[in-house]
């Protein structure tokens, strides 16, 4: 619709009669000619990056604190099953589920800035939720793990670092022994903070993991 | 300077033309006025006579063009008109040789169309081709919701898209700008979705375990890039726009994210962190190695779009804040430009438009003229607006 009115949008346009155009003659040396001057040269004051404290990634720089004595990811390799397994199922299938988000609210992951590293202080409280998996009682229940940023990243960035924390947290499971099919990953990136503030305490909480239970629905 | 150039130039403009002002914009040959105008400064300009939104109009696309407005007696070039209810009148006149450069008047639409017309005329005469004509989409943020929004390049005749009040992410226009591609999270997991907009007829084009985002479709329309984490890894795949044919592309060892295709369709560039930081790849469409775009002075490189004129990748860095930087599309040095991130190249290949961050964080878009480095606001629709696409 729009796109029509825009096409045709002039529909009529109308004759100038064009004013003096022969009295160009005289001032030609106005007419100054452009060499090559483009903008800044490389190195030159602003026009390149500024080398930033030797080069390291602001994301270390901002966190200087925060970097935790984890074991670097896969230096400690499960053989089985393989690191990225397929995600079983579409999401459809899931949503037929009844979902419970309380009963693993107190067991969220948190993670760095710009992290999707499990830290140590995190692996018990998956190690909780892999063995109510692993329970006879629960075999028929799934998990979907949410990932979340804070807001600070750009907006696809964010959403795919949810998934890779979602991830890491499904690998998590699958190497202590919960089948692949029956974890799931959703990336909300920044979009569903935990805080809406606008400060670290708000953001540390909103880098996270969320465990939302799946139960078949009761027949009836 | 070429004496019989500025004659053509004049005598050309002279002709009647009835149909609509893209015969108009054929004119022959014109003189070469980047010889004038340096193209990578900004032109001193004085605009006078006109009223309304016709006037502000007008200024604000000649500003976005890498203008900047004087006073005549400071002005290389002198806009001069006048409009009326229906009807919008204007001349372009180098006010040393006092050549008029263009006499031009327009008539119905509405008067900011007819100074958006009149703004690419005097654009293109100074040898810099408009984009007032133009369109973007991006995305609204009210809070717990966000819907895509389609406007004018200014932000002005916004119209939501979607009505899902759910989550949408990322928009993509192709088709020839008859459709958008989305992330949408309307079904609950993100998926991606085709939306025609004329018809509002929508499809289902990406529906797979965990995430599926990204979507990027090359300028012939046939195909669509975009992220998938279904093998347990954030990767490129690529299928045709309608979903059918997937085909995983990349093979990371961390993930990737944001992919641009080059504009023959040829090449992707990317985001990933296989690096240790983020940094951009390029990897051929049928799939194959990816290798490290060189950005010589920047460890840390996000959201590459590539130029419509092949030349140029537009990215987001991160030092401290975000900021824009354009890097040759085969690699080497980096042109910091301004704060910002998440950028859309226009089709001129010249201006971008990009998300900015207020108070709060909270989001609003503006345009870049990459040369000059002007930036105007677009305007805002209420809320958080980001993840701009422009509309080529």
């Amino acid at each position: 619709m729009r796109t029509v009115k825009i096409v045709s949008l002039i529909a009529c346009s109308t004759l100038l009669l064009l004013a003096t155009s022969g009295c160009a003659g005289k001032n030609g040396k106005h007419i100054t000619p452009i060499g090559g001057a483009r903008g800044p040269a490389p190195g030159g004051d602003g026009g390149v990056p500024r080398a930033n404290t030797g080069g390291l990634s602001s994301t270390d720089l901002a966190k200087g604190g925060a970097i935790t004595p984890t074991t670097p990811p896969d230096s400690n390799p499960v053989p089985l099953p393989p690191p990225g397994a397929p995600i079983g199922l579409s999401g459809d299938e899931y949503e037929g589920m009844l979902k419970d988000a309380v009963m693993f609210s107190g067991n969220t992951v948190f993670f760095d800035l710009d992290k999707a590293t499990i830290k140590k202080t995190e692996q018990k409280k998956i190690d909780e939720v892999a063995a109510y998996l692993k329970s006879s009682g629960a075999s028929a229940n799934k998990m979907l793990v949410e990932g979340h940023c804070d807001e600070r990243g750009t907006e696809e960035y964010n959403r795919a670092l949810g998934e890779r924390r979602a991830l890491a947290v499904r690998e998590y499971l699958v190497r202590a022994g919960v089948g692949p099919d029956r974890v799931y990953t959703r990336s909300y990136g920044e979009d569903r903070p935990a805080d809406p503030g606008h400060n670290e305490a708000a953001w540390s909480k909103n880098r996270r993991g969320d465990f939302i239970l799946l139960k078949p629905k009761p027949l009836l | 300077m070429n004496h019989r150039s500025f004659f053509k130039l004049s005598l050309c403009a002279a002709l009647t033309v009835a149909g609509s002002f893209h015969v108009f914009a054929q004119a022959p040959e014109v003189l070469d006025v980047t010889k004038i105008y340096d193209q990578s400064k900004l032109i001193p300009l004085s605009v006078s006579g006109f009223t309304g939104e016709v006037d502000s109009t007008l200024k604000f696309d000649l500003e976005v063009g890498g203008c900047k407005l004087v006073k005549a007696e400071d002005a290389r070039a002198l806009v001069t008109g006048q409009n009326t209810a229906d009807r919008t009148d204007g001349r372009l006149v180098e006010p040393v040789s006092k050549t008029v450069l263009l006499a031009r008047a327009f008539s119905g639409g509405s008067a900011r169309q007819q100074a958006h017309a009149l703004a690419n005329e005097i654009l293109a005469a100074l040898g810099r081709p408009g984009i007032a004509l133009t369109r973007i989409a991006f995305k609204v943020d009210t809070g717990a919701t966000s819907e895509i929004y389609v406007a004018d390049y200014d932000g002005h005749n916004a119209a939501k898209l979607t009505q899902d009040s759910s989550i949408v992410a990322a928009p993509c226009w192709g088709r020839e700008n008859r459709a958008l591609y989305y992330t949408s999270y309307s079904k609950g997991p993100p998926y991606i979705f085709s939306h025609d907009i004329a018809t509002g007829a929508r499809a289902v084009v990406a529906r797979y375990p965990g995430l599926c985002t990204s979507a990027a479709v090359t300028r012939d329309g046939r195909k669509l890039a975009m992220i998938l984490s279904k093998d347990g890894r954030l990767d490129v795949y690529t299928s045709d726009t309608d979903g059918k044919n997937l085909k995983q592309v990349t093979r990371t060892a961390i993930g990737a994210a944001s992919p641009c295709w080059s504009p023959d369709g040829s090449q992707i560039c990317f985001s990933s962190e296989d690096g240790g930081t983020s940094a951009l790849y390029l990897v051929s469409a049928g799939g194959g190695p990816m290798r490290r775009l060189r950005t010589i002075g920047v460890i840390n490189a996000t959201e590459p779009d590539w130029s419509p004129d092949g030349k140029t990748i537009l990215f987001t860095t991160r030092r401290g804040g975000f900021e824009l930087c354009t890097v040759p599309a085969e690699g080497g040095e980096v042109t910091a430009l301004v704060p910002g991130e998440d950028p859309s190249w226009a089709p001129n290949s010249r201006t971008v438009v990009f998300t900015r961050r207020g108070r709060n964080e909270s989001r609003f878009l503006s345009l870049l003229d990459v040369p000059t480095k002007q930036v105007k606001d677009v305007r805002k629709i209420s809320g958080g607006n980001s993840q701009p696409s422009w509309a080529r």
